[in-house]
């Protein structure tokens, strides 16, 4: 190295070192007595705080999480077999933080903040603690904006608004993640920030899907956040609380995250594990005593702040594994009665291959039409119920052999429906296309006799024709929300145009008048409301 | 905390409990051998910071380089090299100003 060089690298450890003083360290410290499943047993640490981190002399950390007389029981986090029985373990008088900001974007990191898919270690903004208080009563407003989940049957049925809490439970392998997934593939150009909590999951799903979001370019607006089976409990118990932390810097500086905690059920099951070796009591299925207050805690923090506080929003998307469909158990009861709504994923219904399999009659939204687009409001008011009603007709006609044209109808309607609920895994459909199908089911513009091939060649081929040929409508549709009156006949028109060109059988489409000439008004009230 | 600032921490802590407490057990753990002379005085100095008689064991561990490291009442007060260069370290490595 040349002389200039030294004389640069003296120069940066002097602007490191710069405010270094000669101190002699003065820290609280105790003697580790017993190491044994993650648990530190801890003789000494008189000043220790509940949840402080405690510095371990061989450079590894643990929590504080019992606090007895005269022993301190922690859980190590990170690497447990460096811990010795004889080992000095200091006080650091602060809790687990972890680091947040932009730069943790498009990257996949563990609990503690360090990233997993690079070796260098990323910079914060700054450090948050895991366990931060609620925004208060007073900091919050009202959920309305909606979060498009890109699912034409939850959009339609169960909206999602910003800032709301939404569950997501269902047996396994109901498309529990699916959803979750295509929600985070929905927020591409939205301005909202995705963090995904994967808890207790298997490493090769946890590959599998972080790929898949990179392939699908998700990955840009995208944490991952993994702790997975092969993790320790402590680190699955923190797991989410890291992402929330996350999350909460995103939404203290005005901008809209959505996190999802994939799943909650293994997060209490390994704070059961921790729970039983920390000697805590066992209550009911042997959690502890204060599972609830678990996730009660940590979806609270799930907010959408007030215009003085930023403006900002947490949404969070839980999910829940039952058992044999189950939602009247133990975790799954706790979880509904904290959050904004649920969305229940059927297994029957995943079976007759209706998928997303939302069982309308258990889903719920609390927040309702309030976090819904105008346009999707209009067009979907009794579409739960018409399901509803459908699916009642249908136990009944298995049995019935002769029926009235009237339930003849409502059956074929009731049909054409849930086809047109279908979607395909990773395909989120457009808020614009949705409005057109709803449109065009519940306005009637479907033939009765409209075979299911042909409204499958319908749900197949329409979003490209609407796109390329009324590209200025779709844009209307997808960026305003609304469907005012103009908007509607044009839609109208457009749907009449395709069915017709198809109608004449040889697959040639004989458009209407070109985009240019498209009377689109964008600023004309809808229809029904006051000018 | 500089070494002033913790000995008045001390002073306010334990002004209470001298009354009470008449004997307390430390070790002094150095990297190099200890004279008598410098053994007691640290015995002194930590007598009159606590308030108390202290009664000390050594130990030598050699990874603390030089100076000590004295553990006493549930606390340790780290005045060696290697915690010097541990700090160091700490600082050097450093992303933000806290972290774990």
């Amino acid at each position: 190295m040349t002389q200039t060089t030294w004389k640069t690298v003296g120069q940066n450890l002097k602007e490191r070192l710069g405010d270094y003083e000669r101190t002699v360290d003065v820290r609280s410290t105790g003697m580790v007595l017993f190491v044994g499943d993650g648990i530190l047993h801890i003789d000494g640490l008189n000043d220790c705080k509940l949840g402080e981190m405690i510095e371990l002399e061989s450079g590894g950390f643990a929590i504080a999480m019992n606090l007895e007389e005269k022993l301190v029981y922690a859980v190590a986090l990170g690497e447990e077999d460096k811990a010795t029985v004889g080992m000095h373990a200091y006080g650091t008088g602060r809790v687990l933080s972890v680091p947040c900001g932009d730069g943790l974007l498009s990257h996949v990191l563990d609990p503690l903040g360090m990233p997993l898919d690079s070796s260098d270690r990323i910079a914060g903004a700054e450090y948050r603690p895991i366990e931060m208080p609620a925004p208060p009563i007073l900091h919050r407003k009202p959920v309305s904006v909606p979060l498009q989940t890109g699912l034409l049957a939850i959009d339609a049925m169960v909206p999602i608004g910003r800032g709301q809490r939404e569950l997501i439970i269902g047996d396994r392998q109901t498309g529990k993640t699916s959803i979750a997934i295509d929600t985070i593939l929905n927020q591409k150009g939205t301005n909202v920030v995705c963090i995904y909590v994967a808890i207790g999951q298997k490493s090769s799903s946890v590959a599998q899907m972080i790929t898949h979001l990179r392939d699908a370019g998700a990955m840009e607006y995208t944490t991952v956040i993994s702790a997975t089976a092969a993790d320790s409990a402590t680190m699955q118990y923190i797991a989410p609380y890291a992402g929330c932390a996350m999350a909460e810097w995103y939404m203290n500086n005005g901008r809209d995250v959505l996190i999802v905690y994939d799943d909650l059920t293994k997060h209490a099951i390994a704070y059961r594990a921790m729970s039983l070796l920390l000697h805590r009591p066992p209550g009911r299925e042997a959690y502890p005593g204060d599972v609830f207050y678990l996730h009660s805690r940590l979806l609270e923090r799930a907010a959408c702040l007030s215009d003085d506080m930023g403006g900002g929003s947490m949404t969070a998307l839980p999910i829940i594994e039952t058992q044999a469909g189950d939602i009247s158990a133990y975790i799954p009861t706790n979880v509904i009665s904290i959050t904004d709504g649920q969305i229940y994923l059927d297994t029957e219904l995943f079976r007759e291959g209706i998928r997303p399999a939302v069982n309308g009659g258990l889903s719920v939204s609390r927040v309702g039409g309030a976090a819904q687009c105008k346009s999707i409001r209009k067009v979907a008011g009794k579409l739960r119920l018409e399901l509803a009603q459908y699916r009642e007709l249908q136990v009944f006609a298995q049995f019935a052999s002769d029926m009235d044209a009237a339930t003849q109808d409502k059956l074929l309607y009731g049909e054409k429906l849930t086809e047109l609920c279908k979607q395909r895994n990773n395909s989120p459909m457009p808020l614009a296309i949705q409005v057109a199908f709803l449109y065009a089911a519940t306005q009637g513009m479907l033939p009765k006799d409209m075979s299911m091939k042909s409204l499958i060649l319908f749900k197949e081929g329409f979003p490209d024709f609407f796109r390329i040929n009324y590209s200025k409508l779709y844009t209307a549709l997808n960026v305003s929300g609304e469907l005012s009156h103009a908007n509607e006949t044009m839609l109208r028109i457009t749907i009449e145009n395709w069915l017709n060109g198809k109608g004449k059988g040889d697959g040639d489409m004989d458009f209407d008048t070109p985009t240019a000439n498209c009377p689109i008004d964008e600023n004309h009230p809808a229809a029904g409301e006051q000018k | 905390m500089s070494e002033e600032a913790a000995v008045t921490t001390l002073q306010n802590e334990h002004e209470m409990e001298q009354n009470e407490i008449l004997l307390l057990r430390g070790r002094i753990i150095s990297g190099m051998p200890l004279s008598i002379a410098a053994r007691k005085r640290i015995t002194q100095n930590f007598e009159s910071m606590l308030g108390c008689h202290v009664q000390m064991s050594t130990r030598i561990d050699k990874k603390l380089i030089a100076g000590i490291r004295v553990e006493i009442n549930g606390r340790a007060y780290d005045g060696s090299l290697l915690g010097q260069l541990t700090n160091v370290r700490k600082m050097l490595t450093r992303h933000d100003k806290e972290e774990l």
